[in-house]
């Protein structure tokens, strides 16, 4: 299978293209349990578990005494906003001036509001949770 | 694959220098290929699966790449090998490099070629660790290097990595600040946003869903990323452009109306011309059918003329013939005696059929109990009192026309007069609510007189309401239920209404229709659902007249959305992280943060550095950041923003650059096979363009 320059791999058909009973191989697609790869040592046996970031993270973090100017994953961390956020309409999107204290729906106009009162309950929470202000029940 | 080919280009790259390059994004995908080309020469997304398909012979299929999506089947078992741009999985990984190996055409018993790579920013230990370890264990490499795929972006364009500069590279999931001075990259000054292109996928994903719970297609996250491309751009001043998005001349030019497919409505197919054939075939038809019935009424008068004038013909001739002769006439013509004459012509003269009403009895009677004689009659009836009606009512219609023509204010008045409420319309919902209250008084007054009374004296004593099933009518006497009665009604009149004001007064209602529509288009909700569209009204007042293009149209509208406030709603997300309920500074307050830590300070923004394959793509970025970077460094301060030529490939293109004329510095940072055996797998050693190490 010839190979183009961005790694496009020519279509079905073409004339580099051996004919194979394998519908995978005439697709050009590979089956790598298929293909054999004689540039792998035998002897070689991966873990089987492999950690979440979140794990390895915290493995790490126990591991050593990391010098204090010294950056690590969880060192360049980018920290929280100091500045005062600005408040945008949950639904629209716009400059909200207005919270629904029961709910904290913020909203632009008292149309949204209307729209607001309209949602079925519990639909709300649903906008929420897209800056993750949603009320996670336990 | 052919092997002639594979063979040639194994030999080649021997004197070459091999480099692969996987880019740290789970979605962004991975980069292979030869470091003496000019571009990678496998591009393709960073994903494996592995599933069972029984159309193969072997029964298992592992696919990489690309060649994942070319397979239904594939879709619920992909897996990448990342977890938050961090290599975790490396069995995945394993497989990714499996077919880059195949596919470049390694046919020794070894990876015989030095390798160079790319890791994310300040990597954790065990993900180069594994890494390591399955190079030199699994592939036999002669030879790694480890370096930050924004440095090397920075070197093809820039060429060096001597210069000051602040590299802001934005990945799939995260985005980074690193400042680049003192000829290398400070990673101890870097800052990493965990906000990415991916961040921008869903977060519009989610806001379509919401925009249109009823949509009836399913829109996919790859959609979502399409529509990114096309349409999303970094607004200059995000507040004011935001404050006039839903403005009509704004919105006019910025709402993006994207169409999916629809189904088309099944359409009348006939043209015009064949409608108005049709109309007119049908209007010729009924002429005929008058003209037929005028005839036959004539004849029929005629014929009776004809019966009068020879029964009168015969009584005159009484007197001059004789008794017997008389007599003989008459039986000719069907009569017994002079008395029956006499009451054939009576009954001739009052020919009584045009001048009575024609009554219908036969409609009254059902089909079964009519014979099939009969039934012909009916039929024939039936359409007698159609065209009756029809007659009536054309008749109506022109003395209203000629009252209206010849007397106008005539006509006005007794319209005005039809448009008071008529007493005896509206006395059915008065006599029913009359009704109510007074069931429901005398429900009181029985409560208070005959059971009332009763408790009063033997308190305990239960009432026997609800003994007889009749006793619970009174509830429904008492229920509202004739409201809707009175509401249809209502619609009833104003439906009257409606058609005589279409014939004498379309304007009226065009403008009332105008009105409706108007209101609906001037509120926020719907310019932001549906941009500038003209609205469509559920019940218009003045009659619609809708062709095929008109149903096409309002179909292709169900399968519509309007991307507005959106397209800059998404990429300010990478500015105001709290957009999406991340806690995290947003860019321009951590450039700010990193700019305050390191020694150089400001004077890094006149040479801001933008790649990455995440945010670095969507229009106005790089004014928005040069914009917002005036503001927070002292006044004067040169500011240049500049982006990378190609954002994704110029990372690989840069370290293949790198590795092959900085070769003194890429042969003293390649680790060996022995610097593995000697310090194990994190071991890393620095250069330019690397993270930073410290050994355990």
């Amino acid at each position: 299978m010839p190979i183009t320059k961005r790694g496009k791999r020519s279509r079905p058909g073409s004339a580099a293209d051996t004919p194979n009973a394998q519908t995978s191989e005439t697709l050009g697609i590979h089956n790598l349990l298929e293909v054999a790869k004689p540039f792998k040592s035998a002897s070689y046996k991966s873990q089987r578990r492999w950690k979440n970031l979140k794990q390895v993270v915290a493995q790490e973090e126990q591991r050593a005494e990391w010098p204090v100017e010294f950056p690590t994953y969880w060192s360049v961390d980018a920290p929280p906003s100091l500045m005062p956020q600005k408040k945008y309409c949950d639904l629209t999107g716009l400059p909200a001036k207005y919270t629904d204290p029961k709910t904290n729906f913020r909203y632009c106009s008292a149309e949204v509001y209307q729209i607001l009162k309209t949602l079925p309950p519990g639909a709300e929470q649903q906008y929420l949770a897209l800056r993750n202000a949603n009320v996670v029940l336990k | 694959m052919s092997k002639a080919h594979t063979a040639g280009t194994c030999q080649d790259a021997k004197l070459k220098k091999p480099f692969f390059d996987y880019a740290s994004m789970s979605q962004g995908g991975c980069r292979a290929g030869w470091a003496s080309e000019a571009s990678p020469r496998l591009e393709f997304d960073n994903i494996v699966a592995k599933y069972r398909n029984r159309k193969v012979s072997s029964g298992a299929l592992l696919l990489v790449g690309d060649d994942v999506h070319t397979d239904a089947m594939a879709k619920s078992s992909i897996r990448s090998g990342f977890d938050n741009g961090v290599l975790t999985n490396f069995d995945v990984m394993e497989n990714v490099l499996d077919y880059i190996f195949t596919l470049l055409g390694c046919t020794d018993d070894r990876v015989a070629q030095p390798i160079v790579m790319t890791e994310t920013v300040c990597t954790p230990y065990s993900s180069r660790r594994h890494m390591s370890e399955l190079l030199f264990e699994c592939y036999s490499v002669p030879s790694v290097t480890y370096g930050v795929d924004a440095a090397w972006s920075y070197y093809q364009n820039a060429g060096t990595l001597n210069d000051d500069a602040l590299i802001i590279d934005t990945g799939n999931v995260a985005s980074h600040v690193i400042p680049l001075y003192d000829a290398r990259i400070h990673t101890n000054h870097t800052k990493r946003l965990n906000l990415g292109g991916q961040a921008m996928d869903e977060h519009l994903l989610k806001l379509l869903q919401l925009k249109y719970p009823t949509f009836p297609m399913k829109i996919t996250e790859w959609q979502a990323h399409q529509l990114i491309d096309r349409f999303a751009y970094v607004a200059d001043d995000y507040d004011r452009e935001l404050a006039g998005f839903l403005s009509p001349d704004f919105l006019k030019e910025h709402d993006q109306i994207v169409q999916f497919p629809f189904p088309i409505p099944a359409l009348d197919e006939r043209t015009a011309e064949e409608i108005e054939l049709r109309r007119e075939q049908r209007r010729q038809q009924m002429k005929k059918m008058q003209e037929n019935l005028a005839r036959k009424r004539q004849e029929k008068v005629e014929q009776r003329e004809q019966e009068l004038q020879s029964l009168t013909a015969l009584r005159e001739s009484k007197s001059e013939l004789e008794t017997g002769e008389f007599v003989m006439q008459l039986k000719d013509a069907g009569l017994a005696n002079e008395q029956e004459l006499d009451a054939a012509i009576d009954d001739a003269q009052n020919f009584p059929e045009d001048r009575q009403p024609p009554t219908f009895p036969l409609l009254e009677i059902p089909d079964e109990e009519l014979t099939d004689e009969q039934k012909q009659e009916k039929l024939k009836q039936k359409q007698q009192k159609a065209l009756k009606a029809r007659m009536e009512q054309e008749e109506l219609e022109r003395q209203d026309d000629e009252l209206r023509t010849n007397h106008f204010d005539q006509w006005l008045e007794d319209k005005d007069r039809q448009a008071q409420p008529d007493p005896s319309c509206t006395t059915g919902g008065v006599h029913a609510s009359q009704q109510r209250m007074r069931s429901i008084a005398d429900l009181a007054a029985n409560e208070s007189t005959a059971t009332g009374n009763k408790r009063r004296r033997r308190g305990d004593q239960d009432d026997d309401f609800g003994a007889e099933d009749d006793d619970w009518n009174v509830y429904r006497d008492i229920s509202k239920e004739d409201d809707d009665e009175e509401e249809e009604a209502d619609l009833e009149e104003l439906e009257k209404n409606n058609k005589v004001l279409e014939q004498h007064a379309l304007f009226y209602l065009e403008a009332l229709d105008r009105d409706a529509r108007a209101k609906i288009e001037n509120t926020t909700i719907y310019r932001f659902t549906e941009g500038c569209l003209p609205a469509i009204l559920e019940k218009p007042a003045a009659p619609q007249t809708i062709d095929n293009a008109a149903i096409v149209a309002r179909a292709a509208r169900e399968y519509q959305l309007h991307l507005n406030v959106e397209r800059i709603r998404v990429p300010e997300v990478l500015f105001r992280p709290s957009l999406v309920g991340l806690d995290q500074a947003g860019l321009l307050e951590t450039i700010d943060g990193v700019l305050r830590q390191t020694v150089r300070g400001p004077g890094l923004v006149k040479n801001v550095f933008v790649t990455g394959g995440g945010f670095s793509k969507v229009p106005g970025l790089l004014e928005r950041l040069r914009r917002d970077i005036v503001g927070i460094v002292p006044v004067g301060t040169q500011v240049s923003v500049k982006g990378a030529a190609d954002p994704v490939l110029d990372a690989w293109r840069g370290a293949a650059k790198w590795s092959t004329t900085e070769t003194s510095t890429f042969k003293q940072s390649c680790i060996t096979r022995e610097d593995y055996m000697e310090f194990g797998g994190d071991y890393l050693k620095e250069h330019a363009a690397s993270n930073r190490y410290f050994r355990c």
